[in-house]
């Protein structure tokens, strides 16, 4: 019988759940960490233990950092359940999760929800298309599965994970005919007030420029000043239409990879009708927390690039704030895990130095409240972006309400993909501060589960009970 | 669609994709078994209009690779790992009334 009351229940194995995780259990407390793969990593560090020579020589080592990361978990002593998805968290530490097709109900006394981060999702003409996808995504296709793409390649879009994708990519010989940068001009001007933090940092910053001319030459052709985009096929992609500046680029391909950079994962902090607040740079909704990750909630803490985007290093340095908060919590000695927290915070100040400047310089750029009326804003409802127009103009000026007349948000991917540029659009239409509105109510569960699964699955009365009798 | 950068692999299991053996690597997902191995350009139908979908996100947040895994449907295909002798299908659920 598995234990079902743990001192804590860490949410996801990337960097800053494996942080998190270690710090608790190297300060002796009973912590289990839920994970949706089958081995530890997240999405940066994915497939970290298994990945071939081949792979891994490619991906370089900022990717093979996480093999340290991942070693101390395995040494710590912390329990970990793979292939278990989480559906619902709650504000006194119930967690229910699915595992092999079954459901069960555990409590932690503190919860560390570090689910990361996503793509961000920007809607353009035929971007349901098959054939379009992240490029993140293939990224993550390759690290998990080692695949890569057939075919020529067409990339679209901005921001670092653009250009590190365009380099793996011509590195495992995948032909990227065109790189589209969506960067938009003029980013300079607002990001170089925040270059002298920046230059703290100089050699991360002079890592990012030859990032840049790596993917430069990794590419068949580089075009910049891209003023839209439309993908084109019969049930798949077989054209890519890209307007720049004056030219408009027709080109026959049945793989178009697209990113916008990426945005905290907030499906449980939602979940748990958590404060949110709008970041206007990055555009997107982020939790509310202190400086140690803690929500409004005391129990839930919320780590890593889902709390705030802030990358790999920060993240395992905020799930490590988090595990020594959480230690603090239970009981381990608070000057010794004060004296912790100190280099910890001095360490991510650091890390975090050249943030503005980067966030700044591949901000989001394309406004979502200005998708064009006939494209489908939420992919699972196929509503489009000119019939939310049409309904806020009739009255439905919040997210919630939409959602009850048009069903956006009520698709299985729960508003994931649609939320901001909802968001977007009814404050522009109504001419509202999208800062004061509310993004729409996520319930749990939040992710799918069969009613048979739900029917049968155990709650915590009942394990508890089990687990006293066994 | 996609290839797999290593073509040798000894361990391996046999799933159906629609019916069809594929011989896919050990602890590959069901995503790599549709798309990869068994050569797919989509997984399954919108649930409206009932037009062709692909997996977009692959991390298990844009809930467009649902397919059928052993009969039960809306498994994330990105998320699943193969069984042996575990029976794939692209699904063809929608939203209509019949």
């Amino acid at each position: 019988m598995m234990k079902v009351q743990w001192d804590a229940i860490v949410i996801g194995a990337g960097p800053a759940g494996l942080a998190a995780a270690s710090t608790i259990a190297e300060n002796g407390f009973d912590v289990l960490v839920l994970d949706e793969q089958r081995s530890p990593g997240g999405q940066i560090y994915k497939n970290i233990e298994n990945q071939p020579e081949q792979i891994s020589s490619i991906l370089g080592k900022d990717y093979l950092y996480g093999r340290k990361l991942v070693q101390r978990f395995r040494d710590c002593g912390a329990s970990y359940l793979p292939q278990s998805v989480v559906w619902k968290v709650e504000k006194d530490g119930k967690v229910c999760y699915s595992r092999n097709g079954q459901s069960l109900e555990i409590q932690g006394k503190r919860i560390v929800i570090a689910i990361g981060a996503m793509e961000r999702p920007q809607p353009f003409e035929g971007w349901t298309l098959p054939g379009v996808m992240g490029a993140g995504a293939a990224d993550s296709f390759l690290k998990g599965d080692g695949m890569v793409p057939t075919g020529p390649v067409v990339m679209a879009g901005s921001g670092p994970i653009m250009l590190v994708v365009a380099n793996h990519m011509k590195r495992l010989g995948v032909d990227v005919t065109h790189f589209f940068d969506t960067t938009s001009s003029g980013v300079l001007g607002k990001s170089l007030p925040h270059l002298p933090a920046a230059l703290k940092r100089a050699p991360y910053l002079a890592k990012g420029v030859g990032i840049l001319a790596s993917a430069y030459l990794s590419v068949g052709s580089y075009h910049r000043n891209v003023q839209s985009i439309k993908a084109e096929g019969k049930d798949a992609l077989e054209t890519v239409y890209i307007k720049t500046g004056r030219k408009e680029k027709i080109i026959n391909t049945s793989t178009l990879l697209v990113h916008e950079g990426i945005i905290p994962r907030t499906e449980f902090s939602r979940q748990l009708s958590l404060k949110h607040d709008w970041d206007n740079v990055q555009r997107c909704w982020y939790p509310n927390l202190d400086e140690n990750g803690r929500s409004g909630a005391k129990n839930i803490f919320i780590s890593g690039d889902g709390a705030f985007v802030h990358g790999a290093v920060a993240a395992e340095l905020k799930g490590a704030l988090s595990g020594i908060a959480v230690s603090t919590d239970l009981g381990a000695d608070p000057y010794r895990m004060a004296r912790t927290r100190l280099q910890i915070q001095r360490a991510l100040k650091h890390e975090l130095s050249p943030r503005p400047f980067i966030d700044n310089m591949y901000p989001a750029s394309h406004k979502l409240s200005e998708i064009a009326d006939s494209i489908q804003v939420c992919r699972c409802e196929e509503v489009k972006a000119g019939r939310i127009r049409e309904l806020v103009r009739a009255g439905q000026t919040t997210p919630e309400m939409v959602k009850a007349v048009s069903r956006v948000g009520m698709g299985p991917c729960q508003g994931r993909m649609c939320s901001c540029a909802v968001s977007e659009i009814i404050a522009s239409e109504t001419g509202s501060d999208i800062a004061g509105s509310t993004p729409h109510n996520i319930r749990p569960p939040v992710r799918n589960i069969g009613l048979g699964e739900l029917a049968n699955m155990k709650l915590l009365p009942q394990n508890l009970l089990e687990e006293a009798r066994s | 669609m996609f290839r797999p950068v290593i073509s040798e692999n000894s361990n391996t299991v046999i799933v159906t994709v629609d019916g069809k053996p594929v011989n896919v690597a050990e602890g590959a997902t069901v995503t790599a078994a549709l798309m990869g191995y068994g050569e797919h350009k989509d997984c399954r139908c919108s649930f409206v209009s009932g037009e062709r979908r692909a997996p977009y996100c692959h991390m298990g947040v844009c809930h467009e690779c649902l397919v059928k895994i052993d009969g039960k449907p809306n498994q994330q295909a990105c998320i699943r790992v193969v069984e042996e002798g575990m029976q794939i299908q692209q699904q063809a659920i929608t939203e209509a009334v019949k």
